[in-house]
């Protein structure tokens, strides 16, 4: 590229441009170099103002008829002038004096902010490095994957995090609240202790004189009544005001609400219907959590919504902590110091009580927990067969021998094996046998309160007994699925296309001014298992295979640290009450792995350090570590566990995707599970 | 009238109360560089607005331009004004249908917008109702036979209504979302879907809310037209707002909140509680403490929530004890004092409830209850907040939240402009009398707020009758009055 690209005529200085190199002419009238139509000249016009514009602000060289070479940025340039083009350096220096340096040192010194360069001193225009592609301008170059994720970032909308940066609020010791001395207020008065319904308008009128002046046409339009149409309108008003609060919630509270229809909500407070942003994406998990909720009675005292319907909420260390912190404060401590013996039977009273408590809701959560589905009638029958099938097991000879209670248990079942023979219809089971076991169920959890490292034969007895005797009473509650209940067609009534416009066609016939939209609402969503909302897809999210490959390495690592730490950690004291309640304690972990070596009840085995754990552990540790983690609450920003993009987060976020707390505390429990699943299924080989 | 028109309007005392550069930091513009019609701005200048804060000023000309937006701005920085001034300079009071929908998750805060509405479209001939469930269906059927050109309302009663073609949304070139991240949330959207079906298809959208905790990426590439992005936040919290904790045990905090009561110099308050059953046994405690007290939650019926919270944003009632239903939007000049007797879940809903004191740049303090439990959370949203909560000293800087002068705080309504009201009535409806004196400064009781312009209908003389009517208290000083000001 090179030469004359203007139709207008130069008289002399040449413009060379894109590097200036090859036969740059040295001067001389140049016009008839090339052979120019209109159209040609316009095009190369073109370019050039095309390579100007790109040009501004980039480092240029210019040589002038002089022979030196001055650099400097681009800052504007002048095309139009005939005799080529002038132009304006910034910073301008000298690259080249091509003479002696004594006469360069001289034009330097003359060197201002500025540099103007006639079109008539220009023999030459160099650029260096100029960026020709918009696209290049526009996506900055790219140098390794940081910068391009900042630039993701910087594009998109901010959400809160974004601008908090979220590095402040460590854990640390709080400061307690101490009431001054000479305040005499009732101490230990709790809200609920009196609970009394209150007009607030009688009882502020009466005691303040308050009255209201509201009025709605402060703020809304007026109802039209001199219409003369009004009488008509309102009965057709009437009309379509019955027809909307008619329709039912649709399944959602917010519409619910708004058609007057009182539905369940207890599952939900008043921070999540109007305030709170709902974090979770797992439609199925909130269902389930939803539904268990329902079942909770309503907790007699105040709990914070973040430890709601959580049986361990009382912790035995936070109990003991918070009973003995409370005599300390100084205004209680004087009522109490008077009469220590009671305050210390006090306080052995409230751990019972505390217990008993717990014990009522672990009952009601068991007796009341429903799964909110519809059971499938293939479950159904699946789940009635191994009540023959126990008989067998039952009367394994490798188990201890035990009292009564299993000789009971073990002729009823039998008897009603052969009744569910006799009619396929399982038959609600006879009242007898369901007492046996719920007192071999209270016997068994009794035994375990008083010391929970029990011997582990009669741990192994009590997980199979209970496991093994399940019917359809105890699972089914009153109401036992029969089997000859007409089976579903499938493809009809799983189809929701169908059953939607089912739904749609059933809410139009009949009312034909009512026009709705047909909508068919998605019966559920499974959102991403990832730590996410739903906007990223999970190539953003996690990391490519050789960083995932060097994360588990360090996991493991990390794995095997934790794990020393676990064992014996005093964050984990609130574990085996809540083993103590769940429906399948890890008694039955004598598996072969881990049996031998430990010994005792197998609570907390998965974490032990023991080599003959490794493999079970596999499976388990990405579960215990972040119990030791979520359990030790220590939000320290170098987590292991961070993958790069939870770099910033905590431990608690990862744990815990859905940015409550409450689910942080469950986590134990998944342990739990896993960890019987194991144990469970190896009983049964071995059994067999 | 035509050169001096301002000269006409019916100002407001000026609110005379410091503000933080949340509000302050503008360019400099004023309302009139906006163009807009005249009638709009005497709306705008006899509410006693002076200039745009920031959020309008970033706002205000691009939704006139016609563009898509989503903007956050801090609590109470006027982010409602700056969606209500497009929305009424663009409404044509002659085309008799719908022209605006005015979308916000709650009853009051529906109410509240409306008012707004109304306030600063005073003169522009517009009518703005109102539509949310609790209240009569049939009556809110009837209104829409009449032209209404704004309507805001919640969404359910709104899909309800535009889905049975009563409200003719077809024509309604404008949809407005208050509190945006809370009507994308997986509760809200679906409806919020429904009802977008209804508008035209080529629709002006305003997006507006002081928190987004998760991205709307989703909605705005789905529902949003290439939509102009406003975020003048480079913290969360207001810097006007000072937030302590005080780490009680849960029987200690009716104890700490009577000491509250008396330390503080409280102008008004909102208490924020976790369950309704608390929300109602509070009030009752703290009217037994002999404070005034107003309670609010959603489990109440609908007249008695729109009393309670007409009452108390008149300021005639001290304090109010409510559950999350109020954290949300509404504003309430005269709060400085905001009391989480129960620590919340979520971030943003903590820092919605902070900020229902210090509105528009202006002071307020925050205390929070915090028990044994709540400690991991108050981690967890001070580092979603970026923020760090002091424990609550002994001693609390009055000028941290307290101002100089109350006298002019905006009430909604000033007392003159309310239909039921004759001059002589105001005297039987002032403020709560304290029991407690030492709840509020004895100062403030002899400039209550309600007086912004006494002399529109009443003489000087006279008032001055009423207020000795009203206060005995003036003319025999409480005994407590030291109490208030000894030191803590």
């Amino acid at each position: 590229m090179r030469g004359n690209f203007s139709h207008k005529r130069r008289e002399n200085g040449d413009v060379s441009t894109g590097g200036g190199n090859g036969n740059g002419r040295s001067s001389g009238p140049s016009g008839t170099a090339f052979f120019e139509s209109e159209d040609t000249a316009k095009s190369f016009d073109n370019r050039l103002n095309y390579l100007l514009v790109n040009g501004l602000g980039s480092e240029v060289e210019v040589t002038v008829l002089s022979g030196v070479r001055y650099g400097g940025v681009l800052v504007g340039c002048n095309p139009e002038n005939s005799n080529g083009i002038d132009v304006v350096l910034q910073c301008p220096r000298i690259v080249d004096a091509s003479f002696e340096p004594d006469e360069a040192d001289v034009i330097a010194a003359t060197l201002k902010d500025k540099l103007v360069i006639k079109a008539e001193d220009v023999a030459e225009l160099k650029f260096n490095g100029v960026k020709m592609n918009q696209e290049d301008k526009i996506h900055k170059p790219v140098g390794d994957a940081d910068a391009k994720d900042v630039r993701v970032d910087s594009a998109e909308f901010k959400t809160d995090r974004d601008i908090s940066g979220g590095v402040r609020g460590k854990e640390r010791e709080l400061q307690r609240w101490v009431p001054e001395d000479h305040e005499t207020f009732a101490v230990g008065e709790e809200l609920e202790d009196s609970a009394a319904p209150w007009n607030q308008f009688a009882v502020n009128e009466q005691k303040f004189g308050i009255k209201s002046t509201f009025d709605e046409h402060l703020y809304t339009t007026k109802v039209n009544k001199e219409d003369p149409n009004f009488a008509q309108r309102l009965k057709e008003a009437d009309r379509i005001a019955r027809e909307i609060e008619s329709q039912g919630g649709s399944g959602n509270v917010h519409l619910a609400e708004e058609r007057g229809i009182v539905v369940d909500d207890s599952g939900l407070d008043e921070e999540d219907k109007y305030s709170g942003v709902d974090r979770r994406g797992d439609e199925l998990l909130a269902s389930l959590k939803s539904s268990a909720k329902k079942t909770a009675p309503a907790p007699k005292k105040y709990l914070p919504p973040t430890l709601r319907n959580m049986p361990h909420h009382n912790d035995p260390a936070i109990i003991s902590s918070v009973t003995s912190t409370g005599g300390s404060s100084s205004g209680s401590a004087t009522v109490d110091r008077a009469e220590p013996s009671k305050k210390v039977s006090q306080t052995t009273k409230n751990n019972k009580n505390e217990r008993n408590n717990r014990l009522e809701e672990f009952k009601e959560f068991s007796e009341n927990f429903k799964i909110p589905y519809d059971m499938p009638e293939e479950v159904k029958s699946l789940l009635k067969k191994p009540e023959e099938s126990q008989t067998s097991l039952k009367v394994n000879p490798s188990l201890p021998p035990k009292p009564v209670s299993q000789h009971a248990a073990q002729s009823t079942a039998t008897s009603t094996s052969t009744q569910s023979k006799k009619s396929r219809n399982a038959k609600p089971p006879t009242p007898s046998q369901t007492k046996v076991e719920l007192r071999k169920g209270s016997s068994r959890l009794s035994s375990q309160t008083q010391s929970p490292v029990s011997s582990p034969s009669s741990s192994r007895y009590a997980t199979i007994a209970r496991r093994r005797n399940a019917n359809t009473t105890s699972f089914f509650g009153s109401k036992p699925p029969t089997a000859d209940r007409p089976k579903k067609d499938l493809a009809k009534n799983f189809n929701f296309f169908l059953k939607s416009k089912e739904a749609f066609e059933s809410t139009q016939d009949g009312k034909n001014q009512v026009v709705a939209v047909f909508f068919i609402e998605r019966p559920y969503s499974t959102a991403p298992t990832w730590f996410s909302n739903v906007d990223h897809s999970y190539k953003a999210l996690f990391p490519d295979e050789r960083t995932a490959i060097q994360k588990s390495q360090m996991k493991l690592q990390q794995r095997n640290m934790s794990a020393m730490a676990a064992a014996g950690a005093p964050h984990m004291m609130g574990y085996p009450a809540m083993m103590m309640g769940m429906p399948m304690a890890p008694g039955g972990s004598h598996s072969p792995f881990v049996g031998a070596p430990g010994g005792a009840g197998g609570m907390y085995m998965p974490f032990q350090p023991q080599p003959s754990m490794y493999h079970p552990m596999m499976q388990m540790a990405p579960a215990g570590a972040e119990d030791v983690m979520s359990g030790g609450s220590s939000p320290s920003p170098a987590s292991p566990h961070g993958t790069p993009m939870f770099a910033g987060a905590s431990p608690h976020q990862m744990a815990n995707p859905y940015g409550y707390m409450g689910s942080m505390q469950f986590q134990p429990m998944n342990s739990g599970f896993r960890q019987n699943y194991h144990g469970g299924r190896r009983h049964r080989g071995h059994d067999r | 009238m035509d050169s001096d028109w301002k000269t006409q309007l019916n100002i407001p005392k000026k609110d005379t109360r410091p503000q933080t550069d949340d509000v302050l930091n503008t360019k400099g513009n004023t309302f009139e560089d906006f163009y807009l019609k005249r009638e709009l701005l005497m709306g705008i200048f006899e509410a006693g607005f002076e200039k745009p804060s920031p959020i309008q000023e970033e706002a205000i000309p691009i939704a006139l331009a016609g563009r898509d937006i989503l903007a956050r701005a801090k609590n109470g920085t006027g982010k409602t004004a700056a969606f209500v001034i497009p929305t009424l300079e663009r409404v044509k009071p002659k085309v008799k249908k719908i022209q605006a929908l005015i979308m916000v998750p709650t009853r009051e805060l529906a109410l509240q917008t409306s008012q707004v509405v109304r306030t600063l479209g005073k003169h522009c001939g517009i009518a703005c109702m109102v539509s949310t469930g609790g209240t009569n269906l049939r009556d809110d059927i009837m209104r829409l036979n009449e032209p209404v050109h704004v309507l805001v309302g919640t969404p359910g009663r709104v899909l309800d209504l535009a889905s049975r073609k009563v409200a003719d949304l077809s024509e309604c070139p404008l949809f407005v979302m208050d509190e945006a991240d809370k009507m994308l949330s997986r509760d809200f959207k679906s409806i919020i879907e429904q009802i977008l079906s209804f508008l035209p298809k080529i629709h002006q959208s305003l997006l507006f809310s002081a928190t987004f905790p998760m991205t709307v990426k989703e909605f705005m590439v789905r529902h949003l037209n290439k939509p102009y992005e406003i975020n003048l936040m480079d913290e969360l919290t207001l810097k006007g707002i000072t937030q302590y904790y005080a780490f009680v045990e849960e029987r200690q905090k009716l104890h700490c909140l009577n000491t509250l009561f008396s330390k503080l110099q409280i102008n008004q308050a909102i208490i924020f509680c976790n369950s309704t059953n608390r929300v109602e046994l509070l009030a009752k405690k703290i009217t037994d403490l002999g404070y005034s007290c107003y309670y609010s939650h959603a489990r109440m019926k609908q007249e008695e929530r729109n009393k309670v919270f007409h009452e108390f944003r008149q300021g005639k009632v001290r304090t109010l004890v409510c559950s999350d239903l109020l954290t949300r939007g509404i504003d309430i000049q005269a709060v400085n004092v905001v009391i989480n007797f129960d620590f919340p879940k979520t971030a943003e809903t903590y820092l919605h409830r902070i900020g229902r004191s210090g509105r528009f740049g202006h002071l307020g303090l925050a205390v929070n209850l915090i028990n044994w439990n709540d400690r991991f959370n108050l981690y967890k949203i001070e580092q979603e907040l970026g923020t760090e909560i002091a424990a609550i000293p002994a001693q609390i800087d009055k000028s941290l939240y307290v101002a100089e002068d109350n006298s002019a705080v905006p009430v909604p309504f000033p007392l003159a402009s309310l239909p039921n009201t004759t001059p002589n009535v105001p005297g039987q409806s002032l403020p709560p009398q304290q029991t407690h004196p030492q709840f509020q400064h004895p100062q403030q009781f002899q400039q209550p707020q309600q007086f912004q312009h006494p002399q529109q209908f009443q003489p000087p003389q006279q008032l001055q009758q009423v207020y000795s009517h009203a206060y005995p208290s003036q003319a025999m000083p409480p005994p407590q009055q030291h109490v208030a000001q000894t030191p803590y």
